[in-house]
Parts: structure tokens; C-alpha cells; sequence
């Protein structure tokens, strides 16, 4: 009878603990947060958090979709605008749903390290969330009315996501920049993200060196650089042929191997590119011969060489390396790149470029046909 | 014997093995790791073999037939010690743990005496059904875990873990192997497994290739966190694993995107279990001390004492520390020093008669 009595009570007592999360705060009385803001302002540290209003589904706006608000912080350190921030919330701030962190670009300016060191302590930030800068003021970017009625924070994330998928942008997240603050010498890149006609556009990207920014690459000229860093890079372009002709090609980005190596002149990084290219569209009814697709195939890989040629010449403007070559010179030659400051010696160090393309006339179009 | 070893030797070490691992070894880990399992390998079969020459029986039952009465006590004190000081040490880390990634707001304390009764009930049942739980669970462990570990891996930067080996660092791999020795701890469970007539031939052998298995299973573990958080980052935390863990996602199942919740289910249970064998070693060692004694008021005894010693532990500056550091010299007394000690001592013995 004691026995069973026992049982009875371990069983109960076993319940109670495994549904005991009796701390518990139920989703309504938290506010979920799907962006995250960060601004410098002259001498204080501004905070925006973008919370969707789901709390006892009082948060609709007129056309049934969620609304959401901003709620800012602003102090002279990170702990007392997150203060500042607090006393304003009626609900405690849930940081696991964040979808974008965007920081300013006065705050890229001055150090973003010590932002990214605290939120590296936080619990509850996940470490995969996508950063981006801003050179828009943060407050117009935050006013953007998204296309899809979704939150700034998740219009800004599927862009990025949308546009590195189809190849042509590149993507950061917190743990790769954690990872990057704490090598030495190492420089990387941000997406930046600006307020473009009432839209949310990404526009370029910021180089950040030890936890500054170093400058800016306008998208437009930043194809190569979506070719160094992005596996699955994917352009078009428009190829003269003929003499008056144009054809659209694509070329998807099929492998990339950098080799450095050391020569009687200094070191050398060998950098290959192959591509695959298919032509989209051409410009005339005349079939493309042989002739033709050689011509395109040869124009777009001049082409293709001088934007990542461009991506490399920018390494050197801002005097910081973030295209991978340091990857691939520390793994080729650990101990020498364990000796040198990689910073000074990858401005000395040769970049020899080749790109090559194979071309396919036309993909599901028959654009060789014979009259 | 694979499953209690491996969820013996993993319960604590798949939470910092990264870490320890790359900060000591670097990208070259995985040499280390692998070559620590050939040698805790060897370490395990020499245990097994003594097993063996005394028909099978565990070391609380033969260890005075080696070493006399009066040595015998001594090596069964002496496990006793070590078993205990690896208990508090597990109980206070898995407790620690869950307190500061899972459950900020409840006390170590309270985790902890929600803990010790179940290692205690486990211990209670015995070396046999313990054995049987963990045919069963190891597997679901093992597939979890590899499952997790893969996924990890496709999902992190393969230039991270390169170069794999650099020669003009061989000499850095081979000094981390202390460092990796503590994750190896653990094999000395063993000498509490009765060996079944039929397998003792092969159970040498079994117990070396667990072992070396293990070390695969850690060289996964470590390689895949490191691609997934980095060597320069992964160095920043305590629980790498959990940290490596939260960022995984799974964006293909929108209903179970975050797989965290596995190490705080499947994860934790093995931690469980790998202290439930402890708890077990030293049930079975204090019942050869203490012949006459109930098995309840051993295992009720010994879960008084672990809880209690846990709370000092608790309140003491740099235990785990302490633990780390004395516990490898301890655990290679333990797995490795006495056994071989007592294998040649029954040999002398042996021959001698």
C-alpha cells in the first residue's frame, strides 16, 4: 500500500515538473520583435524595434492585415537606451523572432563591433538573423509600406533571401560577422538597404574594417563582387554581336577556384572562373551561326572578367580584402599566413584573373534554326 | 557495451568538445580526437580483458582476489572517489546547463533534486536493465545526433575546418591530446559490466572499435560546429554545441523550424543516461563495500550524498575548473593506470600459482 502510495505520488510529482514551466509568459503578453534597428545620433545610441500589434488580436488594421508599430530607446550607452526602450513597453520584448538587424550607417561609421559583441551575449538573438546597414534615415526606412503587407523586417529579409536565391546578392548573417570581428585582419561586407521610392531596395554593399566602415559598393558595380561571394551568382547581360546586333545572355556561375602560389615576384593568387551561359533573348530574327556565338560567348566573358576584375580593383581603393582570398591563402599556406599581416600583404600580392563561359545558343529556343 | 559507452563518454563532453578542440588544436581537432580514441581504445579492451580473466564478473567482485582484501578495499575506494567526484561534477554541469539555455528562472538546486531520484531509480534496477534502456534509447541518440550533426554540417562553411592537418602543427595535435583525453573519460564503467560467457572472446576487441567509433562520432561533432559557428567564435562559448545547435534551422519544415528542442529532449536524455551509469558504478561498487546493506539505502544514501556535495560544489569557487584539470589525472588513474596495474598483477598471480 506504501508502495503504491509512493508510485502515486512520483507519478503526480513527475507531472507537475515535466509541465511545470510555471514562469511561463503566454505569447500575448510579449512583444515579439521582427526588426531590430540600431542608430548613432551625434552622442547617444538609439534603439528601434518593429513589434506586430498580435496581442489579443487587437492589432488589425483596416484591410484585416497586422499592423505593426515602432517603439524607440535612445541613450548615451546601449544599456540605457535598452532603459530608455524598457520603460516604454507595457510587455517585455521577445528577441528570438527577430528576422533583421539594420544598422545605421552613422553607427557603421563608428563601430558596429560593440553592438554585435552584446548581442552575442543575448539568449535569446538567434545568430542566423540577416543584417543589413542603412544610409536612409532609419525612421523613413521603418515607414515603408511593404508590397506584401508583411513587417519591414521580414520585406527587408525576403529581399535579401529572394535576391541571393536568384544570384545576385550576397548575405550576411551575425555569426558570420562574430566570426569575422574576431579574426584578425579580416575585412567583410553588409548588404545595405535604403528606402527607394517608397520601397525597400537593396542598393549595395558597406565594407566594414575593424568594425568601421570602410566604403560603399553601389549594387551597379558590384556584380563581381556577388560572383566572389555568392556560389550561385547569376547575371545577364547584354552582348553586342554582328556589328548591330544584341543578344540577352545569362551566365550562372558554375565553379570558383582561387590558387594562390608563390612566384620569383611575390606571391600570386590565381583566380579562375567558369560559368555557365544560355542565351535568353536576341534582337533579330536572323539565326545565330557559329560565327555569332562565338562572338557572344567571347564578348561576355570580357565582360564577365571586367566586373570581377572591378570587384578586385575595389579591394584595393578601400585597402581591405573581404572576397575570400584570405580564406584560400590561410588554407594553402597556414604558417606564412600565420607570420604575415594579411591586410598589407594582400594589397602587394598579384591577382591573375581568368574567366571562361560555355554557352548554350538558346536553352529551350531554337535560335540556330536554318531559314 | 557500444551504447553505454557511448553515451557514458559523450553525456557532458558533445556540450565543449568543440570548443576544448579548437582552441587547443585548431582545424587539426579531428587528428587529435581520433588518435585519444585509439589509445582510450586500448585503455577499454585491457579493461574488458580483466573482466574476462575473471570469468566475466565485474571489478567490485574480483578486486580483492587480484590485489588481497586490505589493496582490494583500497581500489574500491578509490573508484568510489572518482565515480562520486564525476557525478557531482555531471549533476551540477547538466543542471547548470539547463539553468542558463533553457531555464533562466529555476534554480540549479531544483533541477538537480528533480534529477538525482531519477539516476538513483536507474541505478536501483541495476547494471542489466540498464543496459537493456540503453540499446533502446542509445539508438535513438545515436540517429538524432548524427542526423543533427549532418544537417549542421551542410548548413556551415567547409573552408572553416581547412586545412585539416598542417605538418609544422603536429606537434600542437599531439599535446592537445590531454585536453581530449577528458572527453574519453569514462571507459572505466566497464569494469562494473559483467560479460555475458558467449561474448567475452570479442569483447575486447568490441570495446576498442566502440571506442575509436566514438572518437568518429566526436571528430562529427566537432567539425560540424566549428563549420556552423567558426574557430575564432566558437572559442567564446561554453556550450558550443547548444549555441551551434540554436542556429540550425530547418527551412524545408515550416512547422519544426528550430531544432533546438532536440538537444533538450533527445540530447539531455543521453545526458541522463551517462550519469545514470555513473550513479550505477557507484551503486555497485558501494554494495561490495557494503554487503549487508539494502540496495535502497545504498542508492537512497548515495543520492543524499551526491546532492548534498553537489550544493557545497555548487557554492565552491572554480570546481568545475578543478575537476577538468585534476579529474584527467584522476580518470586516467582509473581507466587506464589500475586497470593495467591489476591486469598485471593477476597475471604475476597467475603465474606465480
Amino acid at each position: 500500500m506504501v508502495r503504491k502510495l509512493l508510485l502515486a505520488l512520483m507519478t503526480l510529482l513527475a507531472a507537475l515538473i515535466s509541465a511545470g514551466c510555471w514562469d511561463a509568459i503566454d505569447i500575448n503578453n510579449k512583444n515579439i520583435t521582427t526588426l531590430v534597428a540600431v542608430d548613432k545620433q551625434e552622442d547617444e545610441y538609439v534603439f528601434y524595434v518593429e513589434i506586430p500589434g498580435i496581442a489579443n488580436g487587437s492589432g488589425n488594421d483596416e484591410n484585416g492585415g497586422t499592423r505593426y508599430s515602432i517603439e524607440t530607446g535612445r541613450g548615451a550607452t546601449f544599456a540605457q537606451a535598452r532603459e530608455d526602450l524598457n520603460s516604454k513597453m507595457d510587455k517585455p520584448i521577445f528577441l528570438g523572432t527577430v528576422r533583421t538587424l539594420v544598422l545605421s550607417e552613422s553607427l557603421a561609421q563608428d563601430d558596429i563591433s560593440k553592438y554585435l559583441y552584446r548581442l552575442q551575449s543575448i539568449p535569446d538573438y538567434r545568430k542566423t538573423v540577416g543584417v543589413v546597414t542603412t544610409r536612409s534615415p532609419v525612421e523613413t526606412l521603418l515607414a515603408v509600406q511593404p508590397e506584401n503587407n508583411v513587417s519591414v523586417g521580414y520585406a527587408i529579409e525576403d529581399t535579401a533571401e529572394t535576391l541571393f536565391a536568384e544570384g545576385e546578392a550576397v548575405l550576411t548573417t551575425t555569426s558570420e560577422i562574430l566570426e569575422w570581428l574576431y579574426s584578425d585582419n579580416v575585412s567583410f561586407i553588409i548588404p545595405n538597404v535604403d528606402e527607394t521610392d517608397g520601397n525597400i531596395s537593396l542598393n549595395g554593399y558597406t565594407v566594414i574594417q575593424d568594425g568601421h566602415s570602410a566604403g560603399y559598393i553601389p549594387a551597379q558595380r558590384a556584380k563581381g563582387l556577388v560572383c566572389f561571394l555568392n556560389p550561385a551568382a547569376e547575371w545577364r547581360y547584354v552582348v553586342p554581336y554582328g556589328g548591330r546586333n544584341e543578344a540577352t545572355v545569362e551566365a550562372t556561375l558554375k565553379s570558383k577556384r582561387i590558387q594562390p602560389r608563390k612566384t620569383e615576384k611575390g606571391w600570386m593568387l590565381d583566380t579562375s572562373f567558369v560559368f555557365d551561359a544560355i542565351v535568353m533573348y536576341k534582337d533579330t530574327e536572323t539565326p545565330l551561326n557559329d560565327n555569332a556565338l562565338f562572338e557572344i560567348n567571347d564578348e561576355l566573358q570580357k565582360l564577365l572578367a571586367a566586373d570581377i576584375e572591378t570587384a578586385v580593383m575595389q579591394t584595393r581603393e578601400f585597402g581591405c580584402e573581404y572576397l575570400g582570398f584570405d580564406d584560400a591563402f590561410r588554407i594553402s599556406f597556414p604558417n606564412e599566413y600565420e607570420k604575415m599581416d594579411w591586410r598589407t600583404a594582400y594589397m602587394r600580392m598579384a591577382v591573375r584573373l581568368s574567366v571562361k563561359s560555355t554557352l548554350d545558343p538558346g536553352g529551350m529556343m531554337d535560335f540556330e534554326q536554318k531559314k | 557495451m557500444f551504447f553505454i559507452l557511448l553515451l557514458t563518454l559523450t553525456s557532458y563532453s558533445v556540450v565543449d568538445i568543440s570548443k576544448a578542440m579548437a582552441q587547443s588544436a585548431g582545424t587539426g581537432g579531428w587528428l587529435t580526437v581520433l588518435a585519444a580514441s585509439v589509445l582510450f581504445g586500448i585503455a577499454a579492451a585491457v579493461v574488458v580483458s580483466l573482466n574476462r580473466q575473471y570469468g566475466g564478473r565485474a571489478l567490485p567482485a574480483y578486486a580483492s582476489d587480484i590485489a588481497g582484501r586490505g589493496l582490494g578495499t583500497l581500489v574500491r575506494i578509490y573508484y568510489i572517489c572518482y565515480f562520486l567526484l564525476i557525478a557531482v561534477f555531471l549533476v551540477l554541469q547538466m543542471g547548470t546547463l539547463l539553468r542558463m539555455d533553457f531555464f533562466p528562472k529555476t534554480p540549479v538546486w531544483a533541477i538537480m533534486l528533480a534529477s538525482v531520484p531519477v539516476f538513483g531509480y536507474i541505478a536501483y534496477k541495476g547494471v542489466h536493465t540498464m543496459a537493456r534502456m540503453f540499446e533502446f534509447l542509445g539508438i535513438i541518440y545515436l540517429i538524432t545526433a548524427i542526423s543533427v550533426h549532418v544537417l549542421m554540417a551542410t548548413q556551415g562553411k567547409p573552408e572553416r575546418i581547412l586545412p585539416l592537418f598542417n605538418a609544422a602543427e603536429t606537434s600542437r595535435y599531439l599535446a592537445a591530446i590531454w585536453p581530449a583525453a577528458f572527453s574519453f573519460l569514462g571507459i572505466e564503467v566497464l569494469l562494473i559490466m559483467p560479460m555475458a560467457q558467449k561474448t567475452q572472446s570479442k569483447g575486447a576487441r568490441a570495446a576498442f572499435w566502440s571506442v575509436v567509433a566514438i572518437g568518429f562520432f566526436y571528430v562529427l561533432i566537432i567539425e560540424s560546429s566549428i563549420m556552423k559557428l567558426g574557430i575564432n567564435d566558437i572559442v567564446n562559448y561554453n556550450d558550443s554545441l547548444i549555441v551551434a545547435i540554436r542556429d540550425l534551422s530547418l527551412p524545408f519544415l515550416d512547422f519544426f523550424e528550430r531544432i533546438d528542442i532536440l538537444f533538450l529532449t533527445i540530447g539531455f536524455l543521453g545526458f541522463y543516461l551517462g550519469i545514470s551509469v555513473v550513479f550505477t558504478a557507484l551503486t555497485e561498487f558501494l554494495c561490495s563495500m557494503f554487503p549487508r546493506a539494502k540496495r535502497t539505502v545504498v542508492v537512497i544514501a548515495l543520492g543524499a550524498a551526491v546532492f548534498a556535495l553537489c550544493l557545497a560544489a555548487q557554492a565552491a569557487q572554480g570546481f568545475t575548473e578543478a575537476v577538468v584539470s585534476v579529474g584527467t589525472y584522476l580518470g586516467i588513474a582509473a581507466c587506464l593506470v589500475l586497470p593495467l596495474a591489476l591486469k598485471i598483477a593477476a597475471r604475476a598471480k597467475n603465474h606465480g600459482a
